[in-house]
C-alpha cells in the first residue's frame, strides 16, 4: 500500500480546522514537519516554537484555562518528558491535545527510537491518558476532529501518535 | 525585604489579575490571604510561568503574573526564551529570589545568585527596560506599579532575604506543619476557569 504523505499531512491540517484549533505549540520534529509547516502557514492558527515538550504542555493547559483549544506537536520522546505536566493537567482536567511522531506499532524501522517509543508510550499508559495510533487507511481528517471531540467532551488529555512512513515515506527518519 | 513582603506587595498590585504561582511557601502566603478567584496555587515546579504563557496568548485582554521561586524558575529558564519570544504584553513574570531552596532546611543555595536573574532573561531575549531586580520594597512597588500602567511583558526579579520561616525542615529536623489552601487544586482551576470565560 502506498500512503501519499502529502494528504496525511493535509488531512491532520484540515482535522485541526475542523476541531476548531487556534493554536499550535511544537517542538520542532522531522516527522512532524509536514503538520507543523501547514500551520505556520494557515493564518488561522497561531504557532508558537517551544524550548521543550513539556513547557508546551504547559502553555497549552493555560490555553485551555483562557478557552482556547490548541495542538501541541513533537516527536514522542518529548511525551516521556512531560510526565509530571500531564500528571498535574489529568487530575486538574486541563486537558492537552497531543500530536506525536512514532507510534510504536507499525512500521519502527529504526533501533534509535526505541527510547523515544519507550518513554512516550510509557508516559501515556502510566497515567492512562488515552491515544491512538494513525493508520494508513484512516480519515486523518476525522480522526483529528473526533479527538478533539473527546478532549474537550470529556476533558482528558488525548494523543494522536503517527507513524513516521506515514508523515515523511518509507525509509526515511530524522 | 522578605518572602512575606515581596508576596505582600505583589496582591497589593494585583488588582484582577490571574496569578499563577510555583510550589512552595509562596502559594501558602497568598492563599492566606482574601481569596482571589482567580489563582493557582502551587504549579508543579517549572510550569507556573509557562501555563501563565498560555493564559496570557488565549486572554489578551486579561493581565496574567506568575510567581516562581528562584529554584523553580531556574530549572524553567527554557520558557524564559519562550516568553520573550511571543511577548505577550499582558505577561508579568515575578521570580521571588531568596537564594535558597525552600523545601530543605534552608541551607541548600539556589544554584543562580538573585542577582543574576535579570542577565538571565535578558540574555534570552527581554527587553532590558522591562526587566527589574528589587531588592527593596520602594523599587519592588514602582516595578509592579509599572507592570500594571504600561504593556509588558515583565520580568521582576524580587531579591528577598532568606529566613528561618523559608525553611520546610525546622532546625529540630521535623518538618514545618503547613497550612490548608481554603479550596483544592481543582477548585481553584475551575474558579480561575471561570474567571476567565466570564
Amino acid at each position: 500500500m502506498t500512503v501519499d504523505v502529502n494528504a496525511v499531512a493535509a488531512g491532520l491540517h484540515d482535522g485541526l480546522t475542523a476541531g476548531r484549533v487556534e493554536h499550535c505549540i511544537y517542538v520542532p520534529d522531522s516527522v512532524m514537519g509536514p503538520l507543523t509547516t501547514r500551520c505556520e502557514q494557515d493564518p488561522a492558527i497561531h504557532t508558537l516554537v517551544a524550548a521543550r515538550e513539556d513547557e508546551g504542555m504547559a502553555i497549552a493547559a493555560g490555553l485551555f484555562l483562557a478557552g482556547k483549544r490548541s495542538v501541541v506537536a513533537m516527536e514522542a520522546s518529548g511525551i516521556g518528558l512531560s510526565g509530571l505536566i500531564l500528571a498535574r493537567c489529568q487530575l486538574q482536567r486541563t486537558p492537552v491535545f497531543i500530536m506525536a511522531s512514532h507510534g510504536g506499532l507499525l512500521g519502527e524501522a529504526f533501533d534509535f527510537h526505541g527510547a523515544t517509543i519507550a518513554a512516550g508510550r510509557g508516559v501515556l499508559a502510566g497515567l492512562n491518558i488515552p491515544h491512538y495510533v494513525l493508520r494508513p487507511d484512516d480519515d486523518c481528517s476525522d480522526v483529528v476532529r473526533r479527538a478533539l471531540q473527546t478532549v474537550h467532551g470529556q476533558r482528558t488529555s488525548f494523543a494522536i501518535l503517527v507513524p513516521p512512513y506515514l508523515l515523511v515515506g518509507e525509509g526515511r527518519s530524522a | 525585604m522578605n518572602r512575606g513582603d515581596v508576596v505582600r506587595a505583589v496582591i497589593e498590585f494585583r488588582n484582577d489579575a490571574v496569578m499563577i504561582l510555583g510550589p512552595g511557601k509562596s502559594s501558602g502566603f497568598l492563599w492566606e490571604a482574601p481569596l482571589h478567584p482567580a489563582t493557582v496555587y502551587n504549579m508543579e515546579l517549572t510550569y507556573a510561568t509557562s501555563m501563565a504563557l498560555g493564559v496570557a496568548l488565549g486572554a489578551p485582554k486579561q493581565r496574567v503574573i506568575s510567581l516562581e521561586g528562584d529554584g523553580s524558575m531556574f530549572a524553567a529558564a527554557p520558557t524564559l526564551g519562550t516568553v520573550a519570544r511571543s511577548a505577550p504584553p499582558n505577561l508579568t513574570v515575578i521570580v521571588l529570589a531568596n537564594g535558597i531552596w525552600g523545601t530543605s532546611d534552608g541551607s541548600v543555595p539556589v544554584t543562580i545568585p538573585p542577582a543574576k536573574f535579570p542577565e538571565l532573561a535578558i540574555s534570552c531575549g527581554w527587553e532590558r527596560s522591562r526587566v527589574t531586580l528589587a531588592s527593596e520594597l520602594a523599587p519592588l512597588r514602582e516595578a509592579l506599579r509599572k507592570s500594571i500602567a504600561e504593556p509588558g511583558p515583565w520580568f521582576i526579579a524580587a531579591e528577598a532575604l532568606p529566613s528561618s520561616e523559608d525553611a520546610s525542615v525546622l532546625a529540630d529536623g521535623t518538618l514545618r506543619k503547613r497550612s490548608q489552601a481554603p479550596i483544592d487544586l481543582i477548585e481553584s482551576i475551575d474558579a480561575t476557569r471561570r474567571f476567565l470565560l466570564k
